[in-house]
């Protein structure tokens, strides 16, 4: 492949990542509010645009004419530092995520994944984990002590959850015998059945992790205003602050879901029947067919997330650090003791 | 050489996030008022001039036990991955390994270090 | 009802330098400044008066121990109440041994009369700043204040001497805090401990209201809680002594804002008593204000609700209960035109008869209402994380009750029957049927349970009240006819109401807790001195027993299951 050739495919890649970072992201928060609304019985949006579509619009342009307020006594440099080690590298998870089978464009084999190394999970796992300075110098930078009790709490529930969720994707690796995401998907295919399947445990496991490490009920003492009126983010205003929310919230869960839909879902394979096949209701789309079942994959569980969003309650801070270490950690490793003996019975 | 997307992505992001936090210092009015930068403290004067004081110890625990199962699980990583090759041997070996180290779970479980910020009379 | 001749003459025997007393409306025991903790402690122990009631203090301008303290205490399993009362010049000595709850009211009384409590563990002013020079509530205290200090309006900053007209107002105002009184008040309240201290403070969304509290934190947990209050404080008392009677019922609905008829029903019910006309009142008033009280009580328990799940999280519970809301105060506006401060009640009855259509808006209302609620239970009341968050945080016994003068439902929730509507009736209550719900365990649990199933009974009685009204013609008078106009004058804007002198102590069953009103008058158009013993201000004193050593997330469960309202606490 001609250099030329490679940089327009890289570039076109980018492109989508980032369209979807920003775009999809800032469109999620209209369906949050609308799914929030009708939960509640109400409309929700509906006076810009039709239907409020253009709601996402009229946030962002006041979001970014808002005054720049730098508290006296923050440091100054840890306090911009902060937003850039949030919003960079929970992105940065999407360059290896798989989005859709090989595909065969004027003449080159592309397959729709910005980094296809071997070792796939690993990054995804060890950008997540750079999540956390996000939140930890942000609330020190701030100086205040809401910001510091808030950001100390998130920083404690992120460090927990990173080990629960790392233990609990041990399974589907031993499974199928990679690291890399996009062989981990052609594994599920041609053992032809979904890991969720084979690893039920883990699977509630990541999902309990997902919603602790994106700061979503029922584990978001950080969003609770009535004790700490927005943690963290407490002095921060503007675009600024609406970073934060669209970095945790919406672009944090995105990524884990595509690395959840990967490891359990089977990426972007139709519909399985454990060990016998797969069955294709949009097969008359071709090749493009995969992309949209990832899609659809990744829209269910963002819904799911919601759903729980309006409904439960949420959990104090101690109870959340004791479900991580003394309920998820044994479950996990639990799982792990099940899979050594599951494993070698899978061929392919 | 499969790096190069990561690279661009990693540059693109950059530039991306010090735009937009540049943009409300651009875009934005500039009206200095007094008090206006005064730490948030519901309204009312601080009693401690500053946050960045003491550090409490309950959320050093958390830290350190990170440290000691993140290595753990990142030596998980590669045997997970061959563990199919290893046969009996490799699962004696790493189930060792992982007992020794859950272990140091039920020990830390048992001091209570896994309580939100215990109390150090209990110790 | 009030102690018994039995019960005063044992005391009498008991404790032979006391005078006592026993008239139509109260038991009153005289005793010597110097003997009154001894006295207070044989009472309470002996006699079993365990429940504090109130403290407070009279300012007659005599020319020896001008100030008169009363205590109203009560006794639960006898049901008798009874008053000590002594007389002071400038001191008294602290009961907040016998009662926490003391403690606090002592704090109003240096506050507004600067009375020294001699063995107070830390006597600081109750509602204003610690810097604060004067006391306001004493007769010699002028009600405009004292104009002191010059605080320029925007306008005239800008402006200057080129204002003319209306816009030119006066310069000087009575004296307002600085952020230095502020910070004197906050450094002087609490003395730090622990690591930081952090202010919980007046701004901010998860307190009820403008309540200020300081938190000693050690990490996150909470070593030493104390609340400063008064962000709030209008003075209502000192406005009394100088509105006629049934004037100062527009007070009453803007002190608990959110269950405004109830507090002017209490209002009302504590005149007539004092004015021997409970019997005249008609049976239709009667029937009118008990539903209109209950309606009420499921509104402010409905916002209770609703902002007790927000706090915790579930809040899709916040917009179903303020739907419902919003059809009890369409209701309410039909009947008596206001949403919020209503002033329905007059002294002998109601403003207005109710308009056509009412009660069958009523009876649809209550037939659809409880299906909602068994809705949200589904929801709220099984539910883990709701269920792990509850059970066993704020834990009360029933000692505790007795010590911190806790009423309603926080009273109810650890298994103490005190509910005024059965144990003093005032209006229909003494004829419709209803339970009262106990809890077990006194945590915020039983709290929530509590007040579940008190909305429920209120639908019960609003039931029978409105199968009553229906029996009743259009014709039947809902306003008391006096028998003596000259003597007695009873009307609709109660211009001209002479009340004879004498004094009173009666309470009504707020959905917060017990709103009691002590009336002392001289006769005469307007009352001599009006203490009001707001419910929520003696559930808010055991907040900082019940804060101790626990962690920050702690502090909102706990502050909702008690539920103060701060136009009650602050007055």
């Amino acid at each position: 492949m001609s250099i030329v050739a490679l940089g327009i495919i890289i570039a076109i890649k980018v492109v989508i990542i980032l369209a979807i970072i920003l775009g999809i992201g800032a469109y999620l928060t209209l369906v949050e509010r609308k799914v929030a609304a009708h939960i509640q019985r109400r409309p929700g949006p509906m006076v810009v645009g039709w239907h409020g579509l253009l709601q996402p619009l009229a946030d962002g342009i006041k979001l970014l004419t808002k005054e720049d307020i730098l508290p006296s006594s923050a440091n100054q440099v840890l306090y911009n530092l902060a937003i850039i080690m949030a919003l960079v590298p929970a992105s940065l998870v999407f360059a290896v995520v798989p989005f859709g089978p090989e595909i065969h464009v004027f003449g080159y084999d592309i397959k729709p994944i910005l980094t296809d190394v071997n070792i796939g999970i690993i990054m995804a796992f060890a950008f997540g984990s750079l999540a956390v300075y996000g939140v930890a110098l942000s609330g020190w930078a701030s100086n205040s002590k809401y910001a510091l009790i808030g950001a100390l709490r998130k920083a404690g529930i992120i460090i927990s959850y990173e080990v629960v969720i790392t233990f609990a994707a041990l399974g589907p690796i031993m499974l199928a015998k990679s690291l890399s995401t996009y062989d981990i998907v052609m594994a599920q295919i041609h053992q032809k059945v979904w890991y969720i399947f084979l690893q039920p445990i883990s699977f509630v496991v990541f999902v309990f992790a997902l919603l602790a490490e994106t700061g979503r009920v029922p584990f978001d003492i950080q969003e609770a205003e009535a004790e700490l009126v927005t943690g963290f983010t407490v002095e921060y205003g503007g675009m600024k602050f609406g970073l934060f929310p669209l970095v945790e919230w919406y672009v944090e869960v995105l990524s884990l879901s595509s690395i959840l839909t990967v490891l359990y879902l089977g990426g972007w394979s139709p519909i399985n029947i454990p060990f016998v096949g797969f069955i294709d209701p949009l097969f008359f789309l071709g090749p493009w067919s995969g992309f949209i079942w990832f899609i659809i994959k990744v829209t269910i569980l963002f819904l799911l997330v919601l759903w729980l969003h309006w409904t439960l309650p949420r959990y104090r801070i101690d109870q959340i650090t004791t479900i991580a270490w003394k309920v998820m950690l044994p479950l996990a490793l639990f799982n792990i003791l099940i899979t050594t003996f599951i494993a070698p019975l899978l061929r392919g | 050489m499969a790096y190069i997307g990561l690279l661009s992505l990693l540059i693109v992001m950059l530039g991306l996030s010090v735009v937009l936090i540049s943009l409300n210092w651009l875009l934005g009015p500039k009206k200095k008022e007094p008090y206006k930068t005064y730490p948030y403290e519901c309204g009312v004067p601080l009693y401690d001039d500053t946050a960045q004081t003491t550090f409490h110890q309950g959320y050093y625990i958390l830290g350190l036990l990170l440290l000691l199962f993140d290595i753990e699980v990142a030596y998980l990583f590669p045997w997970a991955v061959v563990y199919n090759y290893l046969g009996m041997f490799g699962f004696i070996e790493v189930f060792l390994f992982l007992l020794i180290l859950t272990f140091g779970l039920v020990y830390a479980w048992k001091k209570e270090a896994l309580d939100w910020q215990f109390d150090l009379e209990s110790l | 009802m009030q102690a018994s001749e039995r019960t005063l003459n044992e005391i009498k025997a008991k404790l032979p330098y006391v005078e006592v007393k026993k008239d139509k409306l109260l038991s009153i025991v005289y005793v010597q400044k110097e003997l009154l903790i001894n006295t207070l402690k044989a009472i309470k122990e002996d006699f079993g008066f365990k429940l504090f009631i109130d403290h407070s203090v009279v300012d007659t301008l005599e020319a020896q121990n001008r100030f008169e303290a009363f205590y109203i205490l009560y006794n639960v399993d006898t049901k008798e109440r009874i008053v000590v009362k002594t007389r002071t010049e400038h001191s008294l000595p602290s009961a907040e041994k016998l009662w926490f709850a003391a403690k606090w009211a002592e704090r109003e009384c240096y506050d507004m009369f600067g009375i020294n409590y001699e063995g107070h563990e830390h006597l600081v002013r109750a509602f204003m700043w610690d810097t604060y020079s004067y006391h306001p509530l004493r007769k010699d205290f002028p009600l405009q204040g004292y104009e002191t200090v010059e605080l320029p309006s925007l306008n005239e900053t800008v402006f200057g001497d080129t204002l003319s007209g209306t816009m030119n107002y006066r310069r000087t105002h009575t004296y307002v805090p600085t952020l230095k009184d502020l910070e004197y008040t906050e450094k002087n309240r609490i003395k730090k401990k622990a690591q930081v201290v952090l202010n919980w403070g007046p701004l901010h969304p998860g307190t009820h209201g403008t309540m200020w509290f300081l938190f000693d934190l050690e990490g996150e947990r909470i070593v030493q809680t104390d609340v400063i209050l008064g962000q709030l404080h209008r003075g209502v008392e000192k406005l009394a002594e100088h509105e006629p009677y049934q004037q100062f019922l527009v007070y009453t609905d803007r002190m608990d804002y959110i269950s405004a008829l109830c507090s002017n029903q209490a209002w009302t019910v504590a005149v007539e008593r004092l004015l021997g006309i409970e019997d005249i009142v008609p049976l239709k008033a009667k029937y009118i204000r008990t539903m209109m009280s209950e309606l009420q009580r499921i509104n402010s328990h409905l916002l209770w609700l609703g902002t007790y799940a927000l706090d915790l999280g579930a809040l899709t519970i916040f917009l179903y209960a303020f739907k419902e809301r919003e059809k009890i105060m369409d209701i309410i506006e039909g009947i008596t035109g206001a949403r919020l401060t209503i002033s329905y009640t007059r002294i002998g009855g109601v403003r207005m008869d109710l308009p056509e259509g009412a009660l069958e808006v009523i009876e649809s209302f209550i037939k659809f209402f409880p299906k909602e609620l068994k809705d949200w239970e589904k929801i709220l009341s099984r539910n883990r994380i709701w269920v792990k968050r509850n059970k066993d945080v704020g834990v009360l016994s029933k000692e505790d009750i007795y010590f911190y003068g806790l009423t309603g439902a926080v009273a109810r929730g650890s298994g103490v029957f005190y509910d005024i509507r059965k144990l003093e009736p005032y209006d229909a209550y003494s004829m419709v049927e209803f339970d009262v719900p106990l809890g077990e365990n006194g945590d915020c649990y039983d709290r929530y349970l509590v007040r579940i199933e008190e909305m429920k009974q209120s639908i019960r009685i609003i039931e029978q009240c409105v199968q009553k009204l229906k029996t009743m013609s259009s014709n039947e008078p809902f306003m008391a006819e006096s028998q003596d106009p000259k003597k007695l004058k009873l009307t609709l804007d109660g211009i001209g109401l002479k009340v004879p002198a004498g004094e009173i102590y009666s309470s009504g069953e707020n959905p917060r807790g017990e709103l009691g009103f002590y009336i002392n008058s001289k006769g005469g158009l307007k009352p001599y001195r009006v203490k009001i013993r707001p419910g929520s201000f003696y559930n808010l004193c055991v907040y900082p027993h019940l804060m101790e050593n626990r962690y920050v997330a702690d502090a909102v469960t706990i502050l909702a299951s008690l539920d103060p309202v701060v136009g009650e606490v602050d007055r």
